[in-house]
Formats: structure tokens, C-alpha cells, sequence
């Protein structure tokens, strides 16, 4: 069996039973368990499945689109495009700013460019790697790394996170529930309140594909946002006048 | 080939042939005079290659810190039994400083025999190539620096204080003749002590190329380290502390 033939064969076999082991793949496909880990190991590496110590686990549809955000050249829809570049526009030359984690966001940096001397804090490790070098000072808060997204939270982020001032801190969102923008984990919870609080200025993306959905943590209330990006306006119906149709 | 691919290899090629023509250079790669030239002028203007009348040499790593990819391909098989060696030290379990040397990084592929361990490191690389395994990564956060993939600053020290480490592998630029682990930028000097600092053992791994260098920055006299590791069958020489020499 060709390579490619295998790895839609692992593919469509973790579609049916999310997790299987090295010798579960090698019984069904009949390859060895050394091909397999090898396969594996390549299949992993591109953002296919998550591979882990006995075998491999499929993707849930949510983590296929986060992990795939290795490929930094990853486009975005016109409409993600469009409050990428309206957002890159509230950034000054000189300023201070907070990145959060997102595909959108890393959309943005392409936008960044054009701005001179930024110093930018993030807890994306992923805008280190996207972002041009050498252009603008970046800062990556500590602590420990989600390999999901290539972002890192927890107590050294947050203590990090105090340490800065942020003319303008830049919000993304997984989804929005009674007035509040929700993220998936109390960790990325707390550490966005934290930044929050040190912002001159905050503000939020939220594309209509967030906008649709709600994620278990509540982070920060929209009411405290100062300027909304969004191609969904009719999701924001108390703050009318900070909300920006790009 | 991208082109920052074709810079590095450019560079391990003449690593290894000591001189290549613009010619010769073209036919290698299969592009015109031009974009070689183009391709030497950056080189030298990050100060990695000498230009002479018709091609290039080597520079050795002289007021810069080389690009981590160039690096890597230089003494790789020394910097892998040095690894090796290293990583018999670690027990399942442990919590380990990991630095951003390319000797150190070596042990990445010897760590996935390990168990639970929680590595702390303030290289990117390090995360990126140990994203999908199942230790704990906590990156020490801090300003980029890209040549290095690292980060580096108070943000990074703070970082590594919050720790006691059962082990920091740190590899140095240099070991003076009068026994100075040392550096050729200041930035790379804080991250690397404060590790061994809050290490109960503390392990540099050199091979015999950095030894008897004389590099203005000290990090640490081997005296006070707790184990080095080297391919070099003599140096260092006159000091209490453990040598494996590999």
C-alpha cells in the first residue's frame, strides 16, 4: 500500500473509532508497527492527528482548525481578512499592545508591517514564528504551552501579564454567551482579565463563525470592550455605538 | 527551496568545502549568479561569510549569534553523543531546564524515552519540536530573539526563578583556557545563569570545538558546575568538577 493510500486508510479509520493503537493500525492495515509510527509520526507533524504514546487519536472538528494554524501561511475568509486589517488599523507606531491567540490575529500580523517600532506581548508562541523578524520588539509571556494552539497560560503568564501596560490590548474569542465572550479554559479566563485590566484600550475580534457559538468559560463581560471587529453586528445589540463593520 | 533555506545551506556548505565560488554555488542550487550574489550579500552582511573576488568563506561565528539552523549542522554528531550522554542523567519524572543551544536541543529526541517530565525551557525550538509528546512544557516566556529562536530578558529570569530544577543542560559558546563557560552576547548570559542558580545539578554539555575560545561574556566557572559533558579527549583540564567525555 502506497503512503498516501495509508494515510487516508488511518485517516478514515480514526473517523470511526477516535482513538487507536499502533498494533490495532497495524492489524487492520497490515504494515508494520515501525512503518505505522513512522507514518504517525508524519501525519502528526502536518496537523493531521495527535499522536500519542501507544497509537494516535483523531482530531475533534475544533482542534483541526486550531492545530492547523502551523502552517503560518494560512489564509483567512475575505470577511476574517477584512477585521484583520480593520483591527491592524487601531494600532499606532510606538505603541505598546497585548496579541491574543487566534488565527485571526496571526492574520493580522501580516498587517503589521507597515507599523514601526511595536512592542508587542502575546501569549502566542505562533505569532513568534509568523511575524517578520527583527521589525518590532516581541514578548512572549511564560507558562504552559497548549500544543493545540501553541499558546501558553498559567500562573507565569499571568504574572507576566501584570507586568505591562498596554496602550491597546487585542481580544479574540471562541464564542459569545449572555454578554460575555467565552474561551475554552478557566486558564485563558483569568489570564484575559488580567490583561484587561492593564489595557488603556480593548478590543475585540469576533468573526460570525465565533459569534455562532458558545464555549464553556465566560472571560470578560462585552461591555467592557472599547471598539467590537465584527461581520456580525446583530450579535451586539447593547453596544451598537464601539461596534466596527469592517 | 525557500530562500532562508538556501542561506543555511549555503553556509554548511562552505562549512564543510571551506570555499565555493559563485559558480560553483549556482550549479549547486540552480539559480542565477545574481540571486547568489544577492544571497552572499546578506550573508555577509550578517557577518557569516568573508567575499572575496569570485566566492565566499566561512566567517566564524565572530560578533553574532549564527542562525540555530546553521548551527545545528555543525559538530551534529558530537553534539549527539554529548546529548545521549546527557539525557542518561534524567529520570522519569524529573523537572529539567532545557536551554536554547543546538547541543542541548540534541537531547530532544532522547527525552521521548523518558516519562512525565516537566521541561522548562526559553527556546522556541524546544517547543516546537516537543509539542506533541506527552511531557509538560512550560516556556519561560521573555523578548524574542529570532537568530536563536529563543527568548531571552528579566521576563525569561523571572521565569526560571519560579523553579528549582532537578537538572539544567546548558551548553556555552566557549570554555576559556581559564575555565570561564562564556558568551558572545550579553542578553544570552542572565537566562543561562539564573538556571544554574535554581538547579540542583548543574550539567554543561561542550564539545571540543568550543573549548580553550576566548568569548567576552562569562555565564559560570566550570568549578562551580555539578557535571560537564564533552567529546574533548584533554580539556577542560585542572578542575574538581566531573567530566564525561564521550
Amino acid at each position: 500500500m502506497k503512503k498516501t493510500e495509508r494515510f487516508a486508510a488511518i485517516l478514515s479509520l480514526l473517523n470511526c473509532k477516535k482513538y487507536l493503537s499502533v498494533e490495532e493500525l497495524s492489524g487492520q492495515l497490515f504494515v508494520s508497527a515501525s512503518t505505522l509510527r513512522r507514518d504517525l509520526a508524519e501525519m502528526s507533524r502536518s496537523g493531521y492527528l495527535i499522536r500519542t504514546r501507544g497509537g494516535a487519536m483523531a482530531l475533534t472538528p475544533e482542534e483541526a482548525e486550531e492545530t492547523v494554524i502551523h502552517h503560518p501561511g494560512e489564509t483567512l475568509s475575505a470577511a476574517q481578512d477584512a477585521i484583520a486589517r480593520r483591527a491592524a488599523s487601531l494600532i499606532q507606531d510606538g505603541d505598546m499592545i497585548y496579541l491574543d491567540t487566534s488565527r485571526l490575529i496571526l492574520g493580522m500580523a501580516a498587517y503589521l508591517r507597515e507599523k514601526k517600532r511595536l512592542t508587542i506581548v502575546t501569549n502566542s508562541l505562533q505569532l513568534a514564528l509568523t511575524l517578520p523578524e527583527g521589525r518590532h520588539r516581541l514578548i512572549s509571556l511564560g507558562g504552559e504551552l497548549a500544543a493545540r494552539n501553541m499558546s501558553v497560560t498559567g500562573r507565569l503568564a499571568i504574572a507576566g501579564a501584570e507586568r505591562f501596560n498596554y496602550r491597546l490590548a487585542i481580544f479574540a474569542c471562541s464564542g459569545l454567551s449572555n454578554g460575555y465572550i467565552t474561551c475554552r479554559s478557566a486558564a485563558t479566563a483569568s489570564l484575559m482579565e488580567r490583561v484587561a485590566q492593564r489595557a488603556e484600550r480593548r478590543a475585540l475580534l469576533c468573526p460570525r463563525a465565533k459569534a455562532e457559538r458558545v464555549t464553556a468559560v465566560n472571560a470578560l463581560p462585552v461591555s467592557q470592550m472599547d471598539v467590537i471587529i465584527t461581520d456580525a453586528p446583530e450579535y451586539f445589540p447593547q453596544a451598537q455605538d464601539r461596534v466596527i463593520c469592517p | 527551496m525557500l530562500r532562508d533555506e538556501r542561506l543555511d545551506s549555503i553556509l554548511r556548505m562552505l562549512n564543510v568545502k571551506g570555499f565555493a565560488t559563485v559558480p560553483q554555488l549556482c550549479a549547486q542550487f540552480g539559480v542565477s549568479p545574481a540571486t547568489v550574489r544577492r544571497d552572499l550579500e546578506e550573508l555577509s552582511e550578517r557577518r557569516l561569510v568573508h567575499r572575496n573576488r569570485n566566492g565566499a568563506v566561512p566567517y566564524q561565528e565572530h560578533h553574532t549569534e549564527a542562525s540555530v539552523h546553521f548551527r545545528a549542522a555543525v559538530n551534529a554528531k558530537a553534539k549527539e553523543k554529548i546529548a545521549r550522554a546527557a539525557s542518561e542523567l534524567v529520570e522519569d519524572g524529573s523537572l529539567i531546564f532545557i536551554d536554547s543551544s543546538t547541543t542541548v536541543l540534541s537531547m530532544v529526541s532522547f527525552l521521548n524515552e523518558r516519562k512525565n517530565l516537566t521541561i522548562v525551557s526559553n527556546s522556541l525550538m524546544l517547543m516546537t519540536l516537543m509539542k506533541n509528546t506527552c511531557h509538560r512544557l512550560i516556556l519561560t516566556g521573555g523578548e524574542y530573539y529570532a537568530p536563536s529562536h529563543a527568548f531571552y530578558g528579566s521576563l525569561a529570569v523571572e521565569g526560571i526563578e519560579a523553579y528549582n530544577f532537578d537538572y539544567a543542560f546548558i551548553s556555552s559558546v566557549a570554555v576559556t583556557e581559564e575555565g570561564w563557560a562564556a558568551e558572545t552576547l550579553e542578553h544570552s548570559v542572565s537566562v543561562r545563569q539564573a538556571a544554574f542558580g535554581h538547579a540542583r545539578r548543574s550539567v554543561l554539555m561542550c564539545d571540543k570545538s568550543k573549548m580553550n575560545l576566548h568569548r567576552p561574556y562569562n555565564i559560570i566557572h566550570i568549578d562551580s558546575l555539578d557535571q560537564i559533558i564533552t567529546d574533548d579527549p584533554v580539556y577542560p583540564v585542572n578542575t574538581a568538577t566531573p567530566v564525561i567525555r564521550v
